[in-house]
């Protein structure tokens, strides 16, 4: 038995907080491909244990992607590509980043197309990078609605004006915007974001609600920002808006800066049910699937540059694995999205 | 191991778990005769159990112990008021230690599937006048404790002698309490075996 499949024993056991005390050698046997591992782990709340359980329920394959694919992540531009570089963006984004990869009309004709060729009709998340840097986003968008799937954009919200609101009022499919926002404390929210964030996040909230569109919070519970938090929901609904609670996963600049998750555990409204990503959707970034928007960097995780091959018993099969050893997968396994 | 036309494979689960019962038994009974595991006084020493505590127990303790790591007596987390079960409490060196740290208001229960080794750790107890600990005869894959009632449950290298380790775990997690722990120490692999090793009895207790 590896150390892999050991702590993956816990985790299908109904464990969480599993942490490796100590390695050392194995002194009781000769046999050198052996070795020490003392570990400590707890039981898991009932609730996470349910959804652990959860699991063992059909996961999205090619022959029932009709029923269970129920998110299509899209990239309209590269995941690095933001006019912001917040000190816990996973795909470490910035304004310095220089990919030119854009998603063309084409290729979102294409990614439609696969979708209703395998009978499913999923919700599309559009996401980045910050979407919006993207010419023909809005346009995009409109195609999608017509189409008739329902989706959402996630956006810093800085680019947003009266003009593009107004825009996005139209489209009867879209359900929401998600606008990144840390803390109701300008201070810190910025400290996070750069200066002066904080006001044109929230003005572009103000224009967003005028013109009636649903806005929801994305909030990333860390250290750095877990005081307030609690008065983030306070602020959301003199907004008219929701809250999203996200993980922090240490990638990209998270894990440059060393950042880590806050401790306590919130609950935004109405975000109570726990699926894995992967389990029910795909991510579409640069041209190819992944399995979930988080990995989409990894070039391990790349599943191929079709839905069809993002669905196959290879790639299902790959995503198995990664469940199991990836850093980034236990952080959705503890408890997830 | 005695010679046998079998192999691990040919075993079932309950066959194997009678090996190990069997091979722990003699240990029980001759700790110094020479086994293809580390058996001892020495090995616990040379893991780190420190010197002058292990002098404070009753050899026997010592002499039968077979665990695979020093963590257990070392480690700090434990209350006072805790209820601890030990799976695989072998010659009852790690128990008593606990034991004698964390004083009377810590309830510590040790399981070994040898009735040999229990009853050679139970002899000690009288001599320590630990009253707060208590060891019995029972397997990992089937604990004679209620649920949710223990709030540590510890090991020292029980799982590789067990084919059924998903099966000691869903027990593990039966009695605990919510938000209870488990504290292991185990051999693991840099490498899984290839099935044909996995199949030689004789790689069993290496």
């Amino acid at each position: 038995m590896s150390e892999k499949s050991f702590l993956t024993k816990f985790v299908e056991a109904g464990f969480t907080r599993i942490e490796i005390l100590e390695t050392s050698e194995n002194k009781r046997t000769r046999n050198r491909n052996a070795y020490v591992v003392t570990l400590v782990a707890q039981k898991a709340p009932a609730t996470l244990r349910a959804s652990l359980e959860k699991k063992t329920k059909p996961v999205l394959s090619r022959e029932n992607a009709s029923q269970v694919l129920k998110e299509c992540w899209v990239f309209p531009v590269a995941p690095e590509t933001c006019n912001l570089a917040c000190t816990h963006c996973l795909y470490a984004a910035s304004p310095r980043t220089r990919n030119p990869y854009r998603v063309s009309a084409g290729e979102l004709a294409g990614l439609l197309a696969q979708t209703e060729a395998i009978g499913a009709k999923p919700h599309f998340l559009f996401t980045g990078g910050e979407p919006t840097l993207h010419p023909e986003l809005y346009d995009f968008l409109e195609t999608v609605d017509q189409k008739g799937y329902s989706f959402q954009l996630m956006t810093n919200g800085t680019r947003i004006q009266k003009e593009s609101a107004q825009r996005l009022a139209k489209l009867s499919h879209l359900t929401k915007v998600q606008v990144s926002l840390e803390s109701p404390d300008p201070k810190i929210n910025d400290s996070i974001y750069g200066t002066g964030l904080y006001q044109r996040v929230l003005k572009a909230v103000d224009i967003l609600r005028e013109s009636d569109v649903p806005v929801t919070f994305a909030v990333t519970p860390m250290e750095m920002n877990e005081d307030g938090l609690r008065d983030i929901e306070a602020l959301a609904e003199t907004k008219g808006a929701d809250v999203k609670y996200i993980h922090l996963y240490e990638l990209g600049a998270a894990r440059e800066n060393g950042l880590q998750p806050s401790r306590e555990i919130l609950t935004g409204k109405g975000e109570t049910r726990v699926e894995l990503m992967c389990d029910k959707g795909v991510a579409y970034s640069e041209g190819a699937f992944y399995p979930c928007p988080v990995l989409v960097k990894e070039p391990v995780a790349k599943l191929g540059d079709t839905l069809e091959q993002a669905l196959s018993p290879e790639a299902r099969r790959k995503v198995a694995g990664l469940q199991e050893k990836h850093a980034a997968c236990q952080v959705c396994l503890k408890g997830s999205t | 191991m005695e010679a046998t036309a079998k192999t691990i494979g040919d075993h079932s689960p309950a066959e194997i778990r009678e090996l190990v019962r069997c091979k722990y038994s003699e240990v029980a009974r001759s700790p110094r005769l020479k086994y293809k595991f580390r058996v001892g006084r020495e090995y616990a020493l040379d893991l780190g159990y420190p010197a002058q505590t292990i002098h404070t127990l009753p050899e026997r303790m010592a002499e039968a112990f077979t665990g695979v790591s020093s963590f257990l007596a070392r480690f700090q987390d434990f209350i006072p008021g805790d209820v601890i079960l030990e799976l695989g409490s072998g010659g009852g060196l790690d128990t008593a230690l606990l034991a004698k740290r964390l004083g009377a208001s810590t309830k510590i229960v040790g399981v070994d599937l040898s009735l040999d080794m229990v009853q050679r750790a139970a002899r000690s107890l009288g001599e320590l006048k630990l009253s707060h600990v208590y060891y019995t005869q029972a397997v990992a894959e089937e604990l004679p404790v209620r649920d949710n009632s223990v709030d540590w449950v510890v090991s020292n290298g029980i799982f590789n002698l067990s084919p059924e380790k998903e099966r000691i775990l869903a027990e593990i997690h039966r009695v605990l309490k919510p938000k209870g722990h488990v504290l292991c120490s185990e051999i693991v692999l840099y490498q899984e075996p290839s099935p044909e090793e996995r199949l030689n009895e004789d790689d069993w207790f290496k």
